[in-house]
This record gives C-alpha cells, structure tokens and sequence, in this order.
C-alpha cells in the first residue's frame, strides 16, 4: 500500500475542527494507491438580505 | 455555532441543556451520499444495494473515544474503530458529494439525522475495485459556543 495523497490542509483539518467537525474518507483503489479527501460539516446557506 | 448539525439534534441539544426530556440517540449509522442531504435528509441520496456498499455501524458505548472538553478549545469526540463501507462493485457508487450520520439503525428519516458532512473540492467517484473507509479518529464531531 502507498503513502497516502491528502486532498486538504492540515489547516482546513483545523478550521474544520472548529467548526462543527470533519470526516476523512480514504479511498484505497485495486492497485494499492490510497487518496484521502475531507469532508467538513455543512455550512448553512447564508440568510438572505432584505432591501 | 455547529454547522453540519442537523433539525433535530440542534433542537435536543437545546432541550438538554435546559433540562427537557431528550431521547439519546444511541448508535450512530454512517452513510454516504450522492447529494446534500439538507438539514432533514430530505435530499439524501445513499449509495445502492448490489455495489459492494454498507453503511457503518458506530456503537454508542464503545464506538467513540473520549469527549474532550477544556477552555479554548471546541468539544471533539472521535470515532475509535475503523469503518469500512466496503470495495466498489458493479455499476459503482457515483459521485460522492456527502456524509451523513444517522441515529439508530438504517432508518433514514429526519428525526434519526444526525449531521452531514460536505466533500470538500467536489464530489469523488471511486473506481469499481476501490475500497472506501474512515480511519480511527478520522471522524470528528466538535462543538463551539462562541
């Protein structure tokens, strides 16, 4: 198995951390080659602006 | 703020900080999905059967490891066991765009959402062979009141 390719910053990890959480999905494919992305909690869309 | 949090847990955390009667929600069910589920996994889209695909399993006793809690910093748990959804057969499992936690069991309605986690830089399609997991410690639920 590979060392594996990290789709994000360890400052994204961190802001993440800060705000709700964070998931790590690591996909390993057939030949041994390992990516990891992150996935942050959701942010709300932003509320909309009144004239 | 929680972002990620969904209706209904914001809604009994509420109640259990000011004392109400919450249902705790037990184990936690991970799955992935190919859209944003919304705030009520109104818009979830899981992966299907007959893809090598299963949603994972965090039980609620010894599935997580030490709730953290210290002045400064957010309130982080973290998940202590691997999970492991499982290797890409057949048609595969398309676009992956989220994570969502559910409580309880494979019931994916809004009032067992838990939260949902965005992919960060678009959705990635893992290849028919591919096996896709979440390291221990690699799912984080934190907390901040500011």
């Amino acid at each position: 198995m590979s060392e594996p390719t990290k789709h994000f910053t360890e400052e994204q990890v961190k802001a993440a951390a800060a705000s709700g959480g964070y998931v790590v999905l690591t996909v390993t494919e057939a030949d041994g080659t390992v990516n990891e992305y992150l996935a942050t909690a959701a942010a709300e869309p932003p509320a909309e602006k009144e004239d | 703020m929680a972002t990620g949090i969904s209706n209904q847990r914001r809604g009994d955390a509420l109640g259990w900080l000011v004392g109400k009667t919450v249902t705790q929600p037990g184990n936690v069910e991970v799955a992935l999905s190919t859209a944003d589920p919304g705030d009520a996994a109104a818009s979830l889209a899981e992966v299907g059967g007959g893809v090598g695909y299963t949603a994972q399993a965090i039980t609620a006793s010894t599935g997580w490891g030490t709730v953290s809690a210290s002045a400064g910093s957010p309130s982080t748990v973290a998940n202590a066991a691997l999970m492991t959804f499982g290797t890409v057969t057949g048609g595969g499992w398309g676009a992956l765009t989220h994570v969502g936690l559910f409580t309880g069991t494979a019931s994916r309605t809004a009032a067992n959402f838990h939260s949902r986690y965005a992919i960060t830089g678009g959705p990635i399609t893992p290849n028919v062979g591919a096996t896709v997991s979440i390291a221990i410690g690699a799912l984080v639920l934190s907390m901040t009141f500011t």
